[in-house]
């Protein structure tokens, strides 16, 4: 489910006698880590609940017919089920009882991990068949099914002379819903993901179509950018189906080249440069040793690595990275390999499901000139929790990075908890730097975050008045 | 509500005597932004405020919300007044917060390149002072001398330098806001600029027109300062020529930090004001920035570029003129009582159905009309036409219609008009069908009693605080808008200030 979910649970679980006097820390590890024992049974069950059915929408009008089979607009007649099957969906969510019928959209690949409070009955969406990939012919865009492939729309954005100008910060195989229902962070060098998201076709509770934004221009001077005030928690306000996406075209010259470095600190020497230097890659990766084997297997490199893109006019790319170079001093080894993004999707999709293993506990950003120290402290995290880390990251035109470190030990609810709160705190006690999760994003006691939390809390209850995308939870 | 001797009484304990205002001459200044309008728009809005306050601290917007609230007072906040939709000027009156005098540099933080300011300093003043601190605030309002951080920013501004940076949702970071409830927050975490950071409220100010609250300080992202900014310019026979070379830049590997169109009819207003300039032609100015290798492999390859579409380019000296010149945009308006400007985005691919459409719309309404454009990113063009018209004249105020046609015209080719405000509310249903419910809700959440810049944006108000005339709705305002069309259609002669060798 998503934060508005969980932090309104969370509110209403420490109201509970049993809980009155638990710490909000202790709680939310409680019911992250799903200690039985410590919680009252009505909160164990609400954890442990599963959706009622899942059903894979073939187009937006079952989409749109599910969103009013659960806010009571129509019976489950109108799905066209057989009687059999009509009196199983009808019994399986409880229809006439009195509970709201939740709609929730599966993700395709989380990065981290799931939110505490699961769906709780009611209809989960399987968006795979809502892939459909529309480019425009005339223009520089593409409006997709939020159930394609990020790679998917990759590949059909280069067959149709277009580039995608936003990259994975973990090379993971996300789906478009990864990035509205998931925690999938796409970026660019020069612009985050928000800059390439023109508009979301989507349907409110009442099961009103609603476009947020536009399809073909971006929403500036429209009124209130709603498109990106709720991007992060869009399944919690209504039920996206497709986007839009700026794309760009196909510059004539395409150069993927890796920087080896011996240590962290000359790298991020190399990032402060770069970043001051207002040389512009379409994408500039970071990798530790470990990653880049997992990314290219049987490749060498340093212990560290930066991979950049450079794209534009061949003079133009040329005296690029000419001027990169001498930038990037400190480097053992430069190399031009093919871009990550161009290989086959089908080695793609294997290479992602090796790096899927991996225990992310989430990103953490912070200035360039502070990248050796967190390397060197998310170190001690892999030393502490012995699991080795395999440390991918992307670095902003502004000066800063993002960094996701993985961790390869097991998914388990208290070992993602413990190594998220060993990050938490590394983080906290490295000024300028942020920890963004998901548990972190519950742990956060700042005034002002949890002022505009509340906030959104107050807008969910307007937007999603019928109480069916993706509705709070009350134990009881 | 309260009288409004009582209420200058309590504003007055706020602000001092010397930044509370009930003068004629200030209130009236006060009532209108860069939009015309005409004077038979006060029978149907309150367009003079009953007070115009200049406070300097947040703390003084907090507690003149809260008067708001006890009083019954409306508040209007007011930037530069650049802005052209009515979006910050009074309908009811009330006491219109002036923000110029929140001005001053609050934070520099030089390891992030980040700058925090109040919110009522002008986009130049950010700039300059940015580049006094050796950075560069890329995006930039072209009103930006006059154009408030604060003012822009609430408008969802796109301008110079957003081809390459993106708008000003892009270097705002953080701001500080007054919320109707008279709390001061801030709308996001400024240390975590990722796309995963929830409850980050930026988005619902960015256009929201000052209707959820009242921004007193932005943080601003900045970058290094490039090494060069080359303007080159080049010149084509008319306006219709530059129609397949913009689609063209746009597709191409090009990466230029601006790109500007200019109608030959805006040099020829220019010219007619200051007898200098260049002469009427189509003209296309490109900017680059960089390091200085890259900007010249970049002007070489758009030499070669514009060679193969047949464009000449210009000297230097009159390159550097134009990006001189680049915020003096409307010199123009010295020629007449009035002028008229309509702002939109539209689809770079329908760029040359929208000028065939402007085109049809001055021969069917008889006026001169410049079109003045500039790429806001490769799929879109802020195409912003701008008419004189004459206000002494009964039909003058016809001339307002242009710009509904215009409108129509951009929603058809799916682009859309910039700004709703007061004036271009009509377009709220239309732009944002099915999905207007969310927008209200926004307003309905933060500023439940309509206190903070009420009736505007997503719904009209009246000057009367009557049932049924106490909102405008917006297919009234079109028809309105239709007929004078009509009307103007019938006009026997056209309009004419300037003469343009034949061009239309």
């Amino acid at each position: 489910m998503g934060l508005l979910v969980d932090t309104a649970f969370l509110d209403a679980a420490s109201t509970a006698p049993a809980l009155q006097d638990m710490l909000r820390p202790a709680l939310v590890e409680a019911l992250f880590t799903r200690n039985d024992r410590a919680l009252p049974p009505e909160l164990v069950a609400v954890l442990g609940r599963q959706p009622s059915v899942t059903v894979k929408a073939k187009s937006d009008v079952d989409v749109a017919k599910l969103v009013q089979v659960a806010n009571g607009q129509e019976s489950t007649v109108s799905l066209g089920l057989s009687a059999e099957d009509f009196h199983y969906v009808r019994r399986q969510l409880e229809v006439g009882k009195d509970r709201d019928i939740g709609i929730y959209l599966r993700p395709f690949a989380l990065t981290t991990h799931p939110w505490i409070v699961p769906p709780q009955g009611g209809i989960e969406i399987d968006v795979r068949d809502l892939s459909e990939i529309e480019i425009d012919e005339k223009g520089h865009r593409a409006v997709v099914g939020i159930g394609c492939r990020w790679k998917a729309l990759y590949d059909a954005a280069v067959q149709a002379g277009h580039i995608v100008p936003f990259f994975p910060v973990v090379p993971l195989d996300y789906g478009i819903v990864d990035a509205f229902a998931g925690d999938a962070l796409f970026e660019s060098y020069r612009a985050p993901f928000r800059r390439y998201l023109l508009g979301v076709r989507s349907f409110t509770s009442h099961g009103r179509k609603a476009r947020l934004g536009f399809e073909e221009v971006p929403n500036h001077g429209t009124g209130y950018d709603l498109l990106n005030l709720l991007q992060n928690s869009l399944t919690e306000f209504v039920v996206p189906v497709a986007a839009s996406f700026l794309l760009a075209p196909r510059p004539r010259v395409m150069k993927n080249i890796a920087f080896h470095y011996p240590d962290p600190a000359k790298l991020a020497e190399a990032l402060a440069k770069l970043t001051a230097s207002g040389r512009s890659p379409l994408y500039a990766n970071v990798y530790d040793a470990s990653a880049w084997q997992l990314l290219r297997p049987g490749a060498t490199g340093g212990p560290f690595t930066l991979e950049l893109g450079l794209a534009g006019a061949p003079t133009v790319v040329a005296v690029r990275e000419k001027g990169v170079e001498a930038l990037l001093a400190g480097f053992t080894a430069k190399e031009e390999i093919a871009s990550p993004y161009d290989v086959e999707a089908r080695s793609y999709t294997k290479n992602a499901e090796k790096i899927g293993r991996l225990l992310f506990p989430g990103y953490v950003l912070g200035p360039a000139k502070s990248f050796a120290d967190l390397v060197a402290k998310l170190k001690s995290v892999s030393q502490a929790e012995r699991a080795k880390m395999s440390l991918f990251g992307s670095v902003r035109a502004q000066g800063s990075f993002v960094l996701a470190p993985g961790f390869d030990t097991p998914k388990e609810r208290p070992k993602i908890y413990s190594v998220s709160h060993r990050v938490w705190d590394l983080v906290n006690a490295t000024p300028g730097s942020v920890y963004l999760s998901r548990l972190a994003h519950l742990w956060s006691e700042d005034r002002m975050y949890r002022e505009r939390l509340a906030w959104m809390q107050k807008l969910k209850s307007e937007i999603d008045s019928a109480k069916v995308v993706e509705p709070r939870v009350v134990p009881r | 509500m309260a009288s409004l001797d009582y209420s200058h009484r309590r504003l007055v304990n706020i602000f001092g005597p010397e930044r509370v205002s009930r003068h004629p001459a200030e209130r009236l200044m006060h009532s209108r932004d860069f939009a015309f309008l005409p004077k038979a728009a006060n029978l149907q809005w309150k367009l003079i405020p009953d007070f115009v306050v200049l406070p300097k601290r947040v703390e003084e917007v907090s507690a003149l919300v809260n008067l708001a609230y006890e009083a019954g007072l409306l508040l209007v906040p007011h930037g530069g007044g650049s802005g052209l939709a009515g979006g910050a000027v009074p309908n009811r009156g009330g006491v219109l917060v002036d923000m110029r005098q929140m001005n001053r540099v609050v934070k520099v933080d030089a390891d992030r390149r980040r700058i925090t300011v109040q919110a009522g300093m002008t986009w130049k003043e950010a700039a300059d002072f940015a580049a006094h601190k050796g950075l560069f605030l890329p995006v930039v309002p072209q009103g930006a001398p006059a154009s408030t951080i604060g003012g822009w920013y609430s408008s969802g501004g796109v301008g110079i330098g957003s081809m390459k940076y993106g708008s000003a949702r892009d270097v705002v970071v953080d701001a500080e806001a007054v919320l109707p409830n008279g709390d001061a927050i801030h709308t996001a975490d400024p240390t975590a600029d990722g796309d995963l950071a929830f409850a980050n409220l930026n988005p619902a100010f960015f256009g929201g027109e000052g209707t959820i609250g009242i921004l007193t300080e932005v943080t601003l992202q900045t970058f290094p300062k490039p090494e060069e900014i080359r303007p080159l310019s080049y010149s084509t026979k008319d306006l219709w020529s530059v129609r397949d070379i913009v689609p063209a830049i746009a597709d191409s590997d090009l990466e230029p930090y601006h790109v500007s169109i200019i109608d030959p009819m805006h040099l020829a207003f220019v010219k007619a004001t200051r007898h200098e300039g260049l002469d009427p032609q189509g003209l296309l100015n490109v900017v680059f920035d960089g390091p200085k290798d890259e900007v010249n492999a970049s002007e070489k390859e758009l030499d070669r570029f514009m060679e193969e579409h047949g464009a000449k380019k210009l000297p230097e000296t009159d390159a550097r003129a134009q990006w001189d010149g680049r915020f003096d945009l409307y010199p123009a308006r010295r020629l007449s009582g009035g002028l008229v400007v309509a702002e939109s985005l539209v689809p770079t691919g329908r760029f040359p159905d929208v000028l065939r459409s402007v085109g049809n719309l001055i021969k069917r309404l008889k006026m001169q009309v410049a079109v003045n454009s500039f790429l806001v990113d490769r799929n879109t063009v802020a195409v912003n036409p701008y008419l004189l018209m004459d206000e002494q004249h009964p039909l003058g105020p016809t001339s307002l219609s242009f710009v509904k046609k215009f409108d129509d015209a951009v929603l058809r080719v799916g682009g859309h008009p910039q700004g709703l405000g007061l004036f271009h509310a009509f377009n709220f249903d239309r732009m944002h069908k099915g999905a207007q419910g969310l927008y209200t809700s926004v307003k309905a959440v933060f500023d439940p009693h309509y206190k903070v810049n009420p009736g505007k944006m997503v719904e009209v108000w009246t000057r009367y605080a009557l049932p049924l005339i106490d909102t405008i709705p917006p297919e009234i305002m079109r028809f309105g808008l239709d007929l004078a069309a009509v009307v103007r259609s019938l006009k026997p002669t056209r309009d004419r200030y300037v003469t343009l060798g034949g061009a239309r």
